[in-house]
């Protein structure tokens, strides 16, 4: 269990909920995250799940105790670490960006079981192919046939991180990889994190006489498409607060763990 | 993709009408006009504009967009240099040229409280001359 400085506040908290992601920005020694490339230079092909014994200094940024603080407070004390993981390399010149995508089928809800945690181990600029997600996308039940009309989206967000950021993100967050212009490949980790049990209190620094005024005071922020009221602003308002509720240990409105064990 | 053949008419037509007005029109600058006018290319093509707009009203805020062009080897994609959107509401394109071709349909399937795909989608087109290949 990491220290209470490192577990996320309410606000933290409405952020991930908001958004549907969080950067964390780590602090390894200069050096750290050079080694890391390096090894990945030297790999003959991609180990798939076999990333983290190929390369073993990641297990060091999954346990960076900011890392932990985070996923410990999305996902419960217990969370664990998924056996699923992945080393996503867009080569240098790669110039197609993937379709905006889910991952898995669409069996959503609105709870946390599942987190992606994407480590990047070099600064990623536009030009190398960062990686774009779609901030309060993770609300959204899409098959992935849907998006493939969809190019640049009003509100996307690309992900042009310092070396040694990981982006924890909810599992339904529409992302996409992007084309790389520049000479060198960009390396992602994708690492995926689980919940093993409903909440029953709080995960995080929740304050209960602040938090509940910080949450109410941000469930209409970003609500809907950019300009106008339309029927998603409501929705995307009440499936927030659902989420709220949930995290704090209420009942849950769809059974306990239906995506989970689709995951397993 | 060009338009040569029709902005090159336009010029002829327009050199013509100086011509005429100023009393020095000749015979060969109406052949020349009559030359371009029957070297009509041999199609035009199709470009495709991609609109998501916040509701089915033309008028609502464009959150999307995704621009096909006509062209061996064109790319449509997710682009982090991409500049902003190019029309404001589908409204605006119209104003620019751009046709709608499909509108999105009213009676979508609705959830009340579930939330899906992100805007309606409009697509529009420009008919433009293509030079021969």
């Amino acid at each position: 269990m990491p220290s209470r400085e490192f577990l996320l506040t309410d606000s933290q908290m409405m952020d991930f909920i908001n958004r549907g992601y969080l950067l964390v920005e780590t602090d390894f020694p200069a050096g750290f995250h050079e080694e890391v490339c390096a090894r990945i230079a030297r790999l003959e092909s991609n180990p798939g799940n076999g990333i983290l014994a190929a390369v073993p200094p990641l297990q060091e940024v999954y346990d960076h105790p900011k890392v932990r603080g985070a996923l410990v407070s999305l996902l419960g004390a217990d969370m664990t670490m998924n056996g699923h993981r992945h080393l996503h390399t867009t080569p240098a010149q790669h110039l197609r960006s993937q379709t905006w995508h889910q991952d898995g089928t669409n069996v959503r809800h609105h709870q946390i079981w599942t987190t992606l945690a994407m480590y990047y181990p070099q600064d990623v600029t536009p030009e190398m192919g960062p990686t774009v997600i779609l901030p309060g996308s993770h609300f959204r039940n899409a098959p992935t046939d849907r998006m493939a009309t969809y190019a640049n989206i009003k509100g996307q967000v690309f992900l042009t991180v310092k070396a040694g950021t990981v982006a924890i993100t909810h599992y339904d967050i529409w992302h996409a990889g992007t084309l790389n212009r520049t000479e060198r490949p960009r390396h992602m980790l994708k690492f995926l994190f689980d919940r093993q049990s409903a909440p029953t209190t709080p995960g995080w620094n929740h304050d209960p006489v602040e938090g509940p005024k910080i949450a109410a005071s941000r469930f209409s922020e970003m609500v809907g498409p950019p300009s106008g009221y339309t029927s998603d602003y409501y929705k995307e308002w009440e499936l927030r607060k659902e989420m709220w509720r949930w995290m704090l240990g209420e009942a849950a409105r769809v059974p306990a763990g239906a995506f989970k064990d689709m995951l397993s | 993709m060009t338009n040569q053949w029709t902005s090159t008419l336009v010029s002829l037509f327009a050199q013509a009408r100086a011509d005429l007005a100023a009393d020095r029109l000749t015979a060969e600058t109406l052949e020349a006009l009559e030359r371009q006018a029957l070297a009509v290319p041999g199609s035009t093509r199709q470009r495709l504009l991609y609109l998501h707009a916040a509701s089915p009203n033309i008028r609502s805020g464009v959150i999307a967009a995704a621009l096909h062009e006509p062209i061996p080897g064109s790319v449509t994609q997710i682009d982090p240099l991409a500049p902003e959107l190019p029309y404001n509401t589908v409204f605006d394109a119209i104003l620019d040229g751009w046709r709608v071709i499909h509108f999105p349909d009213q009676r979508a399937p609705f959830d009340d409280r579930e939330i899906d795909i992100v805007g309606y989608e409009f697509i529009l087109e420009k008919l433009e001359v293509c030079d021969a290949e």
